[in-house]
């Protein structure tokens, strides 16, 4: 205990240590704030975490709620004027694309000490470890889209992975309401297979979500629909199982909230002001989230299906953001049944500077010394609004399953400092 | 005593037309300019991007606020206008003219310093300026929002146009310090001699950047 109390009073101050990073899908993506002419901070806080705000435009489609047009000061290329929606179906639907290509870089490096364990006394500097391309946004109201190329470097090995998916809005809008259904093609399941208040792409820390990495969560090439209002939205797909087989997953994620910036950007943010205030900062959204998720899913490898089920809670209060979440996972054929349990907080010491700690529990019943418990603590610090920085230790409180030279297992504990730039 | 009489209202009357004629020319020139025009350039490439504000240090008397508050909006993610020179006193109207939440703060090291806390649309909130300088105003939802509200002593001053053309009108005649102001210069002045009905022109250069 005291081990972790000293490593969690070091990552809570700024680093002067150098120190594996592992990114995900990239998720902040800086020509928006060329297109609006605004901060990463709008929507990220810090990036690639969204803000209400900032979830509010990813809903909508990569578009500002309510006026989105007031705030573009980049302007589109038409692609056929409004007023040819009056001769359809003698014209094609007038449409508009972004102004210059909506294209972003986003690098991370980083630098990773293993203190114990398998790697006792390794040190590994990785720069890059990865460099993502990417782009999205929307054509006119109607269609979003999004678009990557992901440069994975690790043991002089660079594996490309490219991902696409294309949204139609507001489908039957007239019939069920706007923003209620929304139907995406391509490699879909970005922010909607995974707890819903917990996702990675929304992860601050350096190490993913335990439950995410060992339950095999991950996007796959298929159909989703998705829809939200002020207090809701849900999301529910179908995916290829596998290329080699025409097997397919099913999922749904669903999320409620209240308080805050409604989820179609309705209700609005306040924090008193007067002499002798400091000012609130953008990461505020006093509010309550509960999310639900569950996903069935098929092996070819061994013929087995699968099923994971869980829920999350995030509950936001001025500077501090608290999340805890449950999911189970069960490979039938394997007869391996996972639980996976996790806590963390958040904190903004200054808008630049946000502290955290996580503690994340899996036990695994039918197979032996596959259990796991762990703290992950540390710093994440904003050095400019599109440069992040991570101190981050991760410490098993039991023994990592890791077989070690001598046949020992032990903890694979980890000091790593990460950087994380996007423009 | 009914020439006296009479002599008395014929002398009361040209005496009045005599007076009256004696005020056409006076009231003509209070009706037209009671002071000089102060004319110039500020000759530096940051003006065409960074307008400069150019304004008398000291005028002697005491100018009032307009009854009218000056106005400050929130619009598109940028504050309008992006300098708003007020007369010192003067309460100016933050308005919040998006759809999104905004926050107006001035921070430590600003004239007034002060914060009106984070608001929807359509909110008006006020704010007092009594003491003369810069206020530089943020918004801390959105980072890249900034402005400056410069309070003055008088009402002489004038922002520069695209060129850096400025023309201060209705300036009382005497000798004063002209400065400018301008976010990306350092702050200059020059003595200048106001005529009343002349032009007095200006130029500022070699002004250095900030």
């Amino acid at each position: 205990m005291r081990r972790i109390m000293s490593m969690a009073v070091l990552f809570c101050l700024p680093p002067v240590l150098l120190i594996v990073i592992f990114p995900d899908n990239a998720n902040a993506i800086p020509a928006f704030a060329r297109k609006y002419q605004t901060s990463c901070m709008l929507c990220h806080a810090p990036f690639p975490k969204l803000t209400a705000m900032g979830e509010s435009f990813r809903l909508n489609g990569y578009k500002l709620p309510d006026a989105d047009e007031i705030y573009v000061k980049e302007q589109p290329v038409s692609m056929g004027a409004e007023a040819y929606k009056k001769v359809f179906p003698k014209a094609v639907w007038p449409s508009s694309i972004p102004g210059v290509p909506p294209i972003s870089i986003r690098a991370t490096g980083n630098v990773a000490y293993h203190p114990y364990g398998p790697q006792d006394g390794n040190s590994d500097f990785n720069f890059p470890s990865e460099v993502t391309l990417l782009g999205a946004g929307s054509f006119e109201n109607d269609f979003a889209f999004f678009a990557q190329i992901g440069f994975e470097i690790e043991d002089d090995t660079t594996t490309t992975t490219p991902m696409a998916w294309l949204m139609w809005q507001n489908l039957f809008s007239g019939v069920i309401g706007e923003h209620h259904l929304d139907l995406k093609a391509g490699n879909v399941g970005r922010h909607a297979i995974a707890l819903p208040n917990a996702r990675n792409e929304n992860n601050i820390t350096l190490e993913d979500y335990l439950y995410a990495t060992e339950l095999d969560l991950d996007n796959q090439p298929g159909f989703q629909v998705v829809g939200y209002g002020r207090h809701w939205r849900y999301g529910a797909g179908v995916v290829e199982s596998d290329r080699k087989n025409t097997n397919k997953d099913f999922y749904t994620a669903f999320s409620i909230k209240f308080g805050g910036l409604g989820y179609d950007g309705s209700g609005q943010t306040s924090a008193a002001g007067g002499v002798g205030t400091s000012p609130a900062g953008y990461w505020l959204d006093n509010s309550v989230q509960l999310g639900f998720f569950a996903y069935e899913g098929y092996v070819e490898e061994n013929a087995d299906r699968f099923d994971r089920i869980g829920g999350d809670a995030r509950i936001t209060y001025q500077s501090l953001s608290v999340a805890g979440g449950y999911i189970t996972g069960n490979n039938r054929q394997a007869n391996e049944d996972k639980h996976i349990w996790f806590g963390e907080a958040q904190y903004f010491v200054f808008p630049w500077l946000i502290p955290y700690i996580r503690y994340e529990d899996m036990t695994v019943k039918n197979v032996d010394n596959a259990d796991l418990a762990r703290f992950i603590v540390g710093s994440a610090m904003l050095v400019r609004a599109n440069i992040r920085v991570n101190l981050e230790g991760r410490i098993y409180t039991t023994d990592q399953p890791t077989v070690a030279a001598d046949g020992e297992t032990k903890d694979d504990d980890q000091i790593a400092f990460l950087i994380d730039w996007a423009f | 005593m009914k020439k006296s009489m009479k002599s008395m209202v014929i002398s009361g009357l040209v005496c009045s037309i005599a007076l009256c004629l004696s005020l056409i020319p006076l009231t003509g020139r209070a009706q037209q300019d009671p002071g000089g025009t102060i004319k110039g350039t500020v000759d530096s490439p940051f003006v065409q991007r960074y307008q400069a504000l150019v304004y008398i240090d000291q005028v002697k008397g005491d100018f009032t606020p307009p009854k009218e508050n000056p106005h400050m909006s929130q619009k598109g993610l940028v504050f309008e206008p992006h300098i708003l020179p007020v007369l010192k006193g003067s309460t100016v109207d933050f308005t919040n003219d998006d759809t999104v939440s905004h926050n107006v703060f001035a921070p430590p090291g600003a004239a007034t310093s002060f914060n009106l806390g984070i608001y929807g649309p359509g909110v008006k909130k006020t704010e007092t300026f009594d003491t003369l300088g810069e206020v530089p105003l943020l918004c801390s939802v959105h980072p890249e929002m900034y402005a400056y509200v410069i309070v003055l002593q008088n009402p002489y001053f004038a922002l520069t146009d695209v060129n850096g053309g400025f023309e201060i009108k209705n300036v009382p005649p005497g000798s004063y310090q002209l400065k400018i102001w301008d976010e990306k210069l350092k702050p200059a002045a020059k003595p200048v001699t106001v005529t009343a009905g002349k032009i007095t022109t200006v130029e500022f250069k070699n002004l250095v950047e900030n």
